[in-house]
C-alpha cells in the first residue's frame, strides 16, 4: 500500500486550495423545483421526528387512543417527569462528559499524528497510517466482548474514562484522516517563515498551525461528538452502573418488561435531541465550512 | 517489505499493550464482607428503584426497608435493562465480579445455573426454604437444578385470554369455552366489528419470538406432548406439535388473525388491545395492569382462562422473576437475609400494590391483599395457576430454542410449509 | 455566497482537478530530530488504536477457531465455525440479505446525499432552515429511529395511515420483501445526513471558475453536474461510500431493533446473527467468526474502493 493511495483516498477534505470568492456565486438560485424538493426532503427528515413531538404531548392513557398529529389534550406531564423525576438529566450530563471528552482526547491524538504525517516524511509513517486505516474497518461488534475483559483486567470498566478510552480510540482513524486532509491543504510556507525565524516544530505547530487548523478542528469535532452520542453498542456494553449510564442506553429504562412507555419515551428523545439541534443549528455554517478544507482558510 | 514493517509494527504495539495491561490487572470483587463492619452487597434487577414506575417504588421502598430494619448488611441495587440484564451477569461472573444478589427471569434460569452466576441456597437458607416452597403457587421445580435450588420465585405470571368486552358485547358474542369457538368468535370479530385482528398471536422474530413460544408451550401441552425430555432434548416435532401449529393455523385461515401477526412482538399485541385494533389475545397477566391504563380501557379489558375442550381450560406456564445469590457473593448469609426480607409476605403485599402477582400463596389472604381494588379478579388468577399452571419449559439455550421455534411457526402458518417438517428443522436446528 | 469574508486563495486554482495538494517538500527534511519528532507525535495515536482494535480483534480470531462454553474457551476446532457459516446455504443466503442491504442503502443514500447536498449547495430562501432540517435525522440514535419507524408504519395505528394503499392492505414488517425495503429506507433515513454534509462541503471546495467556464461553453446544467462538478467531488463520494459500506455492514442496533431478522429470517444479516450469537446465545466462539467474516467483507469492499478511486486517479 503506497502512501499516495491512502492518502488521496481517506482524506476526504483534502481539496484544492481553490475557493468560491465572495459575491460571485456560481449557482443560479434555486427554483421552483428545487423547492419541491427541499420541501420534500425535509417532510421525510422529520416526520418521524414530528411524531414524537406529538406522541411527547399525550398523556399516557391517549397515547394508543388519540392517533391525531396534532393531541387532542396536550399535556407536558411527560417532560415533567423526564425532567424532574428520572434520570434523564444525569444521562445527558454524563453523555456531554464522556462525548466531550471522547472528543478532547481524539482531538489531541489525531492532531499530532496529522500533523506528522503530513508535514513530514519519515520510516514507518506509511506503515502505520496503514494500520491505522485498517482498524477503522474492524466491526466493533467484533471486539467488544474481548474489550469488556480488557476493561475489567486494567479497571477501567464501569467508568468514564474507559468509555472515553474506546471512543477515542474509534474516532481517532476517521477524525486523524480528516485533520490531515485539512493540514494538507494550508499551504506551509507561514511554517517555513517560522522556520526561517528560528521557531522549533513543536512552537510552530501549536502557534502557526494549530490555529488555522481551528475551522477543521471544530468540524470534526461535531462529526466525533455526534458519532459517540448516538452510539449504544459500545456505551451498554462498558457500563453498568445507572449513574454512569449515557443517554442512548438510558433511553432502554423506557423499554420495560411491562411494556414501552411511550409517553416518556419520546419526551426523553426530544429532550436528548434538542441540546443536540441547538449544537447543529450553532454550528451548521462550520461544520460545512470546516469540512470543506481549502475554503475557509485565511 | 512494507507488509513485514507493518507485521512487526503490530507486533510490538500489541507487546506494548500486554504490557501496559498486566501491571494494572485488579480485579477486585464488587463486594465483601468487612469484619466488624456492616456488608455491602449489591442487588443486580432489571426493576429500575429511580424510576416513577410503580414496581420501580415498591423495589426502592423494599430495598430501604431492608436496610433499615438492621445494621449488618447494606444492599445498594444496579438497573439493568431485562433485554441485557444476563449477558452482563454471565460477562461479570466470568471475570470475578457480579452481584450478590441476582434477579434472574424464570426462563433465563437454567442458562444462568449453567454459566455459574448463582450459587445453591440450601447452605444459608436451610429450613427457610421449604416454608417458602410449601407457600409457593410457582412450582419448586422450576427452580431446581440437580436436585438444589438456586433462587426463590417472588412474581409470578400466567398466560391467559385478553378480551375486549365492549367487543364482544357488539357482536353479542359470549366468553368461548373451547379452542373451536374461540377459531369462531375471533373470526367473527373481525368480520363483524372495526378491529383488524380478532386473536393476535405475535410471529415476530423479534425479542427471539417469545410472544410466540409463550403460545406454543401449551398449546403444545394441551395436545398431550413436551417440547423438551426430561434430558432436554426437543421433542416437539410430533403429532402434539403439530396440533399446537394446527391451532395456530386453524385461527389464522378462518381470519382471527392475517399477516399483521407476523411483525408483531408482545408488546405490539398489547399496544394493539388498548388501541382498540385487536380484540383478544393470549397474554401475560403482568401487563394487565399498563393495557387497562389506556383511555377507554378499562374494564373493558377482561382476563379469563383461555379455552381448549370440554374437559377444561388450556394449561399455561407459570413464569415469573425470581432472587438468587450470586456467584462471587463474599456474604451469602448477608445475601440470603435480604432475599428473605424481600420474599416475605410483607414485601410481597408492597409488590401486589404495584400490580405484581405474588408468588406466595398467603398473601392473597391478607387485608391488605384485600384491599386491593381487583384482589378477586388475582385469586381468580391464583386459582387458574395453581390448578392449570406448570413450570415454564428450562433450557440452558432457551433464547435459541425460541428462535427456531418461531421460523418453524411462521414457516407453518404464514407459508403453508408442512408443520411437522417445519419442527423437525426447528428440533435440529435447535440439537445441532 | 454568504461563504466568507477570509481572505483570498493563497494559491491559484489547480488547472487539472482532482489532485491533492503535494506536500510542500521543504517539509521533508530528514534530520535526526525531525524524525523522531513525528513518529512521538504519531506514536499516542497508534498506540491507542491498537490496544483498543489490534488487541481485541486478534482476541475475536482466536476465540473463532475455538470452542467456547458462555466466557470460557475450549479445545481448538480450527475452522469449525466458519464452515458452519462458509459452507452451509443459510451461511451464504445470510451474506447475500448482507450484501443486499449494504448495496440497496449505499445505491439510495449516496445519490440523495449528492443530490441533497447540490440542491442544499444553491441559494434558496430559508437555506438555513433546510440545512437543519434535513440534516436532523443525523443526531437521531438507531434505537430511536427503529422505534419511532415501526410506529409510523403500523398499518392498524400508525399515523401515516398505510392501512390500506389501494384497497389492498399493506403489512410493510409482514411481507420478506417490504421489510427490507422499509429496513434500508430507515437505515438511508439514518445515514444520509452526515453523507450529505460530507458532499456539500466537498461542493464548496469546487472554483467556481470552472464552473463559469462550463457555463461559457453552454452546457446544460446537468451536463456541468456531471462533467464539472462530479469528477471534482469523486473522491470524496468514494470516501463517503467507504464509510457507509463500513457502517452498513457492521450496523447491529437498527435491525434488531427493527425486525429482528424477521419476517422469514428476510432481515437476518451477519452483523445481526454475530450479536445474537454472541449476546443472546453466548456462543461466542461462533459470533467471533461471524465478526470476523463481517471484518473480511470491510476490508474487501473497502480496498477495491481504494482500487477504483486509484484506476480512475490514474487515468
Amino acid at each position: 500500500m503506497s502512501e499516495t493511495t491512502t492518502a488521496r483516498v481517506v482524506a476526504p477534505v483534502a481539496r484544492p486550495a481553490a475557493r468560491r470568492v465572495p459575491g460571485r456565486g456560481r449557482h443560479k438560485p434555486a427554483g421552483p423545483l428545487a423547492y419541491v424538493g427541499l420541501v420534500a426532503a425535509s417532510a421525510f427528515a422529520v416526520l418521524p421526528l414530528l411524531w414524537a413531538v406529538s406522541t411527547s404531548l399525550k398523556s399516557k392513557g391517549a397515547v394508543l387512543s388519540d392517533g391525531g398529529w396534532v393531541p387532542a389534550a396536550p399535556t407536558l406531564q411527560n417532560y415533567a417527569t423526564v425532567l424532574f423525576d428520572s434520570q434523564v438529566p444525569r444521562y445527558l450530563l454524563n453523555s456531554i462528559v464522556v462525548a466531550g471528552g471522547s472528543v478532547a482526547l481524539t482531538i489531541v491524538l489525531a492532531l499530532l499524528g496529522a500533523y506528522a504525517t503530513a508535514r513530514f516524511q519519515f520510516r514507518g509513517r506509511d506503515a502505520s497510517l496503514f494500520l491505522i486505516l485498517m482498524t477503522s474497518m474492524i466491526p466493533g461488534i467484533a471486539i467488544l466482548v474481548p474489550l469488556y475483559f480488557l476493561a475489567v483486567r486494567t479497571g477501567l470498566y464501569d467508568t468514564y474514562l474507559g468509555m472515553i478510552v474506546v471512543y477515542t480510540a474509534w474516532q481517532v482513524p476517521t477524525v486523524l484522516w480528516m485533520l490531515r486532509g485539512f493540514l494538507q491543504s494550508i499551504p506551509a510556507s507561514l511554517e517555513e517563515a517560522g522556520r526561517i525565524d528560528g521557531a522549533g516544530d513543536l512552537r510552530i505547530m501549536v502557534q502557526l498551525v494549530l490555529p488555522l487548523a481551528k475551522p477543521g478542528i471544530a468540524a470534526a469535532s461535531v462529526v466525533a461528538f455526534v458519532a459517540v452520542w448516538n452510539d449504544f453498542l459500545i456505551a451498554s456494553t462498558m457500563v453498568s452502573s445507572d449513574h454512569k449510564r449515557l443517554v442512548s442506553v438510558g433511553l432502554y429504562n423506557y423499554l420495560s418488561q411491562y411494556g414501552i412507555e411511550w409517553g416518556q419515551l419520546t419526551a426523553a428523545v426530544v429532550v436528548t435531541v434538542v441540546p443536540m439541534i441547538l449544537l447543529f443549528v450553532l454550528m451548521e455554517k462550520r461544520i460545512v465550512s470546516g469540512l470543506s478544507a481549502g475554503a475557509t482558510k485565511g | 517489505m512494507r507488509t513485514h514493517l507493518t507485521a512487526r509494527r503490530a507486533a510490538v504495539a500489541l507487546a506494548a499493550a500486554v504490557a501496559l495491561t498486566v501491571p494494572l490487572a485488579a480485579c477486585g470483587t464488587s463486594s465483601g464482607a468487612e469484619p466488624g463492619g456492616t456488608s455491602q452487597l449489591e442487588l443486580w434487577t432489571f426493576l429500575d428503584p429511580a424510576s416513577d414506575d410503580a414496581r420501580g417504588k415498591a423495589l426502592k421502598q423494599v430495598v430501604e426497608g431492608f436496610n433499615a430494619s438492621q445494621d449488618d448488611v447494606e444492599v445498594t441495587v444496579r438497573s439493568i435493562n431485562y433485554a441485557q440484564i444476563d449477558a452482563e451477569v454471565i460477562r461479570a461472573t466470568s471475570s470475578g465480579q457480579g452481584p450478590d444478589i441476582l434477579n434472574v427471569y424464570s426462563t433465563q434460569l437454567a442458562t444462568h445455573v449453567d454459566a455459574g452466576t448463582l450459587q445453591p441456597l440450601a447452605d444459608v437458607a436451610g429450613a427457610d426454604l421449604d416454608t417458602l416452597k410449601d407457600d409457593s403457587i410457582f412450582p419448586f421445580d422450576g427452580v431446581t437444578f440437580d436436585g438444589e435450588v438456586m433462587s426463590v420465585p417472588w412474581e409470578v405470571r400466567a398466560w391467559m385470554l385478553w378480551y375486549r368486552q365492549d367487543l364482544l358485547d357488539q357482536i353479542g358474542a359470549s366468553l368461548p369455552t373451547t379452542s373451536a369457538e374461540l377459531v369462531d368468535v375471533a373470526a367473527r370479530l373481525v368480520a363483524e366489528t372495526d378491529v383488524t385482528t380478532g386473536l393476535a398471536i405475535g410471529f415476530s422474530d423479534q425479542g427471539l419470538g417469545a410472544d410466540f413460544v409463550e403460545k406454543f408451550i401449551p398449546f403444545t401441552w394441551a395436545n398431550g406432548g413436551e417440547v423438551l425430555d426430561g434430558a432436554g432434548e426437543p421433542v416437539f416435532a410430533d403429532d402434539a406439535g403439530v396440533a399446537a401449529l394446527g391451532m395456530m393455523a386453524d385461527l389464522h385461515d378462518a381470519g382471527a388473525f392475517g399477516d399483521e401477526a407476523l411483525s408483531m412482538t408482545a408488546d405490539d399485541v398489547v399496544q394493539g388491545v388498548a388501541a382498540g385494533t385487536i380484540a383478544m389475545a393470549i397474554e401475560g397477566t403482568q401487563r394487565v395492569g399498563a393495557a387497562r391504563a389506556g383511555d377507554g380501557i378499562g374494564d373493558n379489558l377482561q382476563v379469563a382462562p383461555a379455552p381448549f375442550d370440554a374437559s377444561g381450560p388450556l394449561p399455561t406456564a407459570v413464569a415469573g422473576q425470581t432472587m438468587g445469590i450470586g456467584a462471587n457473593s463474599a456474604d451469602p448469609e448477608g445475601a440470603w437475609k435480604f432475599i428473605e426480607y424481600y420474599t416475605s409476605v410483607e414485601s410481597a403485599t408492597a409488590f401486589a400494590e404495584a400490580g405484581v402477582l405474588p408468588s406466595r400463596s398467603s398473601v392473597y389472604d391478607t387485608d391488605a391483599f384485600s384491599a386491593l381494588g381487583n384482589a378477586d379478579e388475582l385469586r381468580g388468577w391464583r386459582e387458574y395457576i395453581a390448578e392449570h399452571g406448570r413450570a415454564e419449559v428450562t433450557s440452558t439455550r432457551f433464547n435459541e430454542l425460541s428462535s427456531a421455534l418461531v421460523s418453524a411457526g411462521q414457516k407453518a402458518v404464514f407459508q403453508g410449509e408442512d408443520p411437522l417438517a417445519a419442527l423437525t428443522a426447528a428440533a435440529s436446528a435447535y440439537g445441532g | 455566497m454568504t461563504m466568507s469574508l477570509t481572505t483570498p486563495p493563497t494559491a491559484p486554482p489547480p488547472s487539472r482537478a482532482p489532485r491533492p495538494p503535494a506536500t510542500v517538500p521543504a517539509t521533508r527534511r530528514r534530520s535526526l530530530r525531525s524524525s523522531r519528532l513525528p513518529l512521538a507525535l504519531l506514536a499516542p495515536a497508534v498506540a491507542l488504536v491498537a490496544l483498543v482494535s489490534v488487541f481485541p480483534i486478534l482476541f475475536a480470531l482466536n476465540l473463532s477457531v475455538h470452542e467456547t462454553r458462555y466466557t470460557q474457551v475450549g479445545d481448538l476446532v480450527g475452522l469449525q465455525h466458519y464452515l458452519s457459516v462458509l459452507g452451509t446455504a443459510q451461511g451464504w443466503a445470510m451474506i447475500g440479505r448482507s450484501m443486499v442491504y449494504v448495496v440497496g442503502s449505499l445505491v439510495l443514500a449516496l445519490p440523495l446525499a449528492v443530490g441533497l447536498a447540490h440542491l442544499l449547495d444553491r441559494p434558496a430562501r430559508l437555506r438555513r432552515v433546510f440545512r437543519v432540517l434535513i440534516l436532523m435525522p443525523w443526531v437521531i440514535s438507531q434505537t430511536v429511529a427503529a422505534l419511532l419507524w415501526r410506529w409510523l408504519l403500523n398499518p392498524d395505528y400508525g399515523p401515516l395511515g398505510l392501512g390500506s394503499l389501494g384497497g389492498q392492505r399493506v403489512d410493510v414488517l409482514a411481507d420478506p420483501v417490504l421489510a427490507m425495503v422499509a429496513l434500508v429506507l430507515v437505515n438511508v433515513w439514518l445515514s444520509y445526513p452526515l453523507a450529505t454534509i460530507l458532499v456539500l462541503a466537498a461542493l464548496q471546495g469546487v472554483p467556481a471558475e470552472l464552473h463559469e467556464a462550463a457555463e461559457v461553453d453552454g452546457a446544460t446544467a446537468f451536463r456541468r453536474f456531471r462533467s464539472v462538478t462530479l469528477p471534482m467531488i469523486a473522491p470524496t463520494v468514494f470516501v463517503v461510500a467507504i464509510m457507509l459500506t463500513l457502517l452498513y455492514f457492521n450496523m447491529v442496533t437498527l435491525v434488531l431493533t427493527f425486525t429482528g431478522g424477521g419476517p422469514f429470517s428476510a432481515t437476518q444479516l451477519v452483523s445481526l446473527e454475530a450479536y445474537q450469537q454472541s449476546f443472546s446465545y453466548f456462543n461466542l466462539g461462533l459470533g467471533a467468526a461471524y465478526s470476523v467474516i463481517l471484518f473480511v467483507f470491510n476490508v474487501v469492499f473497502g480496498l477495491a474502493y481504494i482500487r477504483m478511486l486509484r484506476g480512475d486517479r490514474d487515468v
